[in-house]
């Protein structure tokens, strides 16, 4: 079975129908590209594979968890999730903000100095959230999708803010990702040349 | 659940620690809330100690919605919210520690009112002490309620005077009531145990139901 | 026989209303200590047991069945948003025909009675629920949200009820039953009652009924309206 697919998702936002029918299949280990233009339904399409939106229209599963059911909340605990907003609290720094999370969901507290040094974050451990760049904000999201090992990730445009570091640090941990089986779906309005191979679904209209 | 919920307390009792606006923003306002009530009612001591008890229930009743919209204050942005709900946590733990922060943060505000209005109203120190569990089981009541109300009404932020008074109004006529059988003698026990049951009946459905209120 | 008894409701309501209003202003005598006054009585506690009781119930049990999730549906959702809208309706009567009676008998508006001020607490509370489902647009939040502040409501108005009793009461206590359950109006008066009670009951049934079938016709032309925004958006995104 792969990892995920959508048949014809269409998901709402009030009226507005932001997908439109999505039809896709993700197979474990892979890393995907989701392109389109603004307003085409990207982030959207990464909501519902985390089981933060409801599936209006047609049929998805995530991780065996169907999206059309109340199962869908179950995927979150699943899901590496790092959006283009900045992630958890501002007034919280580096490394209470990933000791919370690590904690909060039982996990290994030994592993936030390692992931730490690999998005280059070591140097700012004490630093409050609301005091780094958007960039370095991104690297602490990164650091968590580390430490959590997820089944599935989902990025949400995240080579934006990076410096050419900051991209090569990601590449990096994509392959790692891969490399430990994961899948990844990241939404990309820029071309992208990663180490790893890529493949390509591109929304128009919030359709495949 | 105990080990969750306590580490989402600590987790609200330092951010909000760290923002500095209760004990800069909020408890100076309720401070001066109080001095400007003492005002509105004269400056007849006898008076002013009869009516203490009710002015002082009344500016902690306003406040505390103040104190409950900034419980979830640290989670109103939409890349905080989405981190943390991918966390995917127990909503009765996340209930529970958002209860012991908010908890903490009114008994900081009531403690500032306390002192002022124990000056402004002649309140004697021992009576204070003797009032202090029931100004407690008070506060619980609130927090239980509060993190409830403020909860639902996430988001639409008006919309918390209009549900959390007409819920808060018991405790206001508990807290009146005992506080007054404190300074000027009566009947107390069934305040209390009105208080008492507001706490735990708030606390179960807190429990119980605080994950459906916060799911999306 | 449920589309004989469907169709009835609305003319059985109307009927029954209107024999009570007739019954009540013209067939039945003045009261011997209250006079005219009293025929508001045919119409308050009625008012009063459908807003607080059978309205409010109804709204109550169908927040529980939609939040239970063997009993979830969109029909409990509607049904309870239907019957806080009619509880909110019946209890602005209740209050209004009370003060009318209470101006002329106590001589104020308005008291600080357990009955009157959790009443008007419900009210309130009912308004913060109507409120509450027009601040969210997903329909499972709205429904999640109202149903859990309907709970919170059944909670809440016995504790304030409690407290402005202890606090002070005035309230009229028990007219109809004396302590052995005799019942105290006679005649005509009671069986007014009586049949105020049947009507204002029936009334609401129709009102409800009314208002979740306009709440299920709006759920298909929302759904219909969805169908031709996704047909548009997949359109455009073609181009």
């Amino acid at each position: 079975m792969p990892l995920a697919s959508l048949h014809d998702a269409v998901v709402t936002a009030g009226h507005f129908p932001l997908l439109t029918g999505v039809t896709a299949t993700f197979e474990r280990g892979q890393v995907y590209v989701v392109t389109g233009p603004n307003g085409a339904g990207k982030t959207s399409l990464l909501r519902v594979m985390a089981g933060l939106e409801p599936l209006v229209r047609g049929r998805g599963q995530v991780l065996g968890y169907d999206l059309t059911s109340p199962q869908r909340r179950d995927v979150r605990r699943h899901v590496g999730w790092l959006g283009h907003e900045g992630s958890f609290y501002d007034e919280l720094t580096v490394a209470e903000n990933l000791e919370f999370a690590v904690r909060s969901t039982n996990g290994d507290l030994s592993r936030v100095p390692g992931a730490l040094e690999v998005v280059g974050l070591s140097a700012r451990r004490d630093v409050r959230a609301k005091n780094l760049s958007a960039g370095q904000r991104r690297r602490m999201g990164l650091a968590w999708l580390l430490i959590r090992r997820a089944e599935l990730w989902l990025l949400d445009e995240p080579y934006a803010s990076l410096d050419d570091d900051g991209r090569a640090t990601l590449d990096e941990v994509l392959s790692v990702a891969t490399s430990a089986g994961s899948t990844v779906v990241l939404t990309s309005h820029d071309p992208i040349t990663a180490s790893v191979p890529l493949s390509f679904l591109t929304l128009r209209g919030g359709a495949t | 659940m105990i080990r969750l919920a306590l580490l989402i307390a600590r987790k609200d009792l330092r951010i909000e620690w760290r923002s500095r606006v209760l004990v800069w923003q909020v408890a100076p306002f309720s401070v001066m809330a109080l001095v400007v009530a003492g005002l509105a009612v004269g400056p007849d001591v006898a008076m002013g100690r009869r009516l203490a008890p009710g002015l002082l229930y009344l500016v902690t009743t306003f406040v505390a919605l103040q104190v409950i919209a900034r419980s979830h204050a640290a989670e109103s942005s939409a890349g905080t919210a989405t981190s943390v709900i991918t966390l995917g946590l127990d909503g009765g733990a996340v209930y529970l520690g958002k209860v012991i922060a908010l908890f903490t943060h009114l008994v900081i505000v009531t403690s500032a009112l306390l002192v002022t209005g124990s000056v402004l109203f002649h309140i004697h120190i021992r009576e204070v002490l003797v009032a202090t569990p029931t100004l407690a089981l008070s506060l619980a009541a609130i927090a239980s309620s509060g993190v409830l109300y403020g909860a639902l009404t996430k988001g639409s932020g008006s919309l918390l005077p209009v549900i959390a008074l007409p819920a808060l109004a018991p405790v206001l006529i508990a807290g009146e009531r005992s506080l007054t059988a404190v300074i000027h003698g009566g009947p107390m026990a069934r305040w209390v145990t009105l208080l008492g049951v507001m706490t735990v009946a708030y606390g179960a459905v807190g429990v119980l139901l605080y994950g459906a209120v916060e799911e999306n | 026989m449920q589309r004989l008894i469907s169709r009835s409701l609305g003319p059985l309501a109307l009927a029954t209303s209107v024999a009570t209003i007739v019954m009540g202003l013209w067939v039945t005598p003045p009261d011997v200590v209250q006079g005219d006054l009293a025929r508001l009585l045919y119409i308050h506690p009625a008012l009063a047991w459908v807003a607080l009781y059978l309205s409010f119930g109804t709204a109550t049990v169908a927040s529980a069945l939609y939040l239970w999730p063997r009993t979830r549906s969109m029909t409990a959702d509607r049904i309870a948003e239907a019957a806080v809208e009619v509880s909110t309706l019946f209890i602005a009567l209740t209050l209004i025909t009370g003060s009318i009676w209470g101006r002329p008998t106590w001589g104020v508006w308005w008291v600080w009675d357990a009955r009157l001020t959790s009443t008007a607490v419900l009210g309130v509370f009912m308004l913060g629920i109507l409120a509450l489902r027009r601040a969210n647009d997903d329909p499972a939040v709205r429904a999640k949200r109202s149903a859990v502040l309907a709970l919170l409501t059944a909670l809440n108005v016995p504790i304030v009820h409690f407290s402005v009793l202890w606090w002070k009461t005035l309230h009229q206590g028990a007219t109809v039953f004396t302590d052995n359950r005799d019942i105290k109006i006679h005649g005509s008066m009671a069986w007014t009652l009586l049949l105020s009670f049947i009507a204002l009951s029936l009334v609401f049934s129709w009102m409800v009924r009314t208002r979740y079938r306009i709440a299920t016709e709006s759920q298909s032309q929302r759904d219909r309206a969805l169908d031709d925004a996704v047909a548009q958006r997949r359109q455009e995104g073609a181009q």
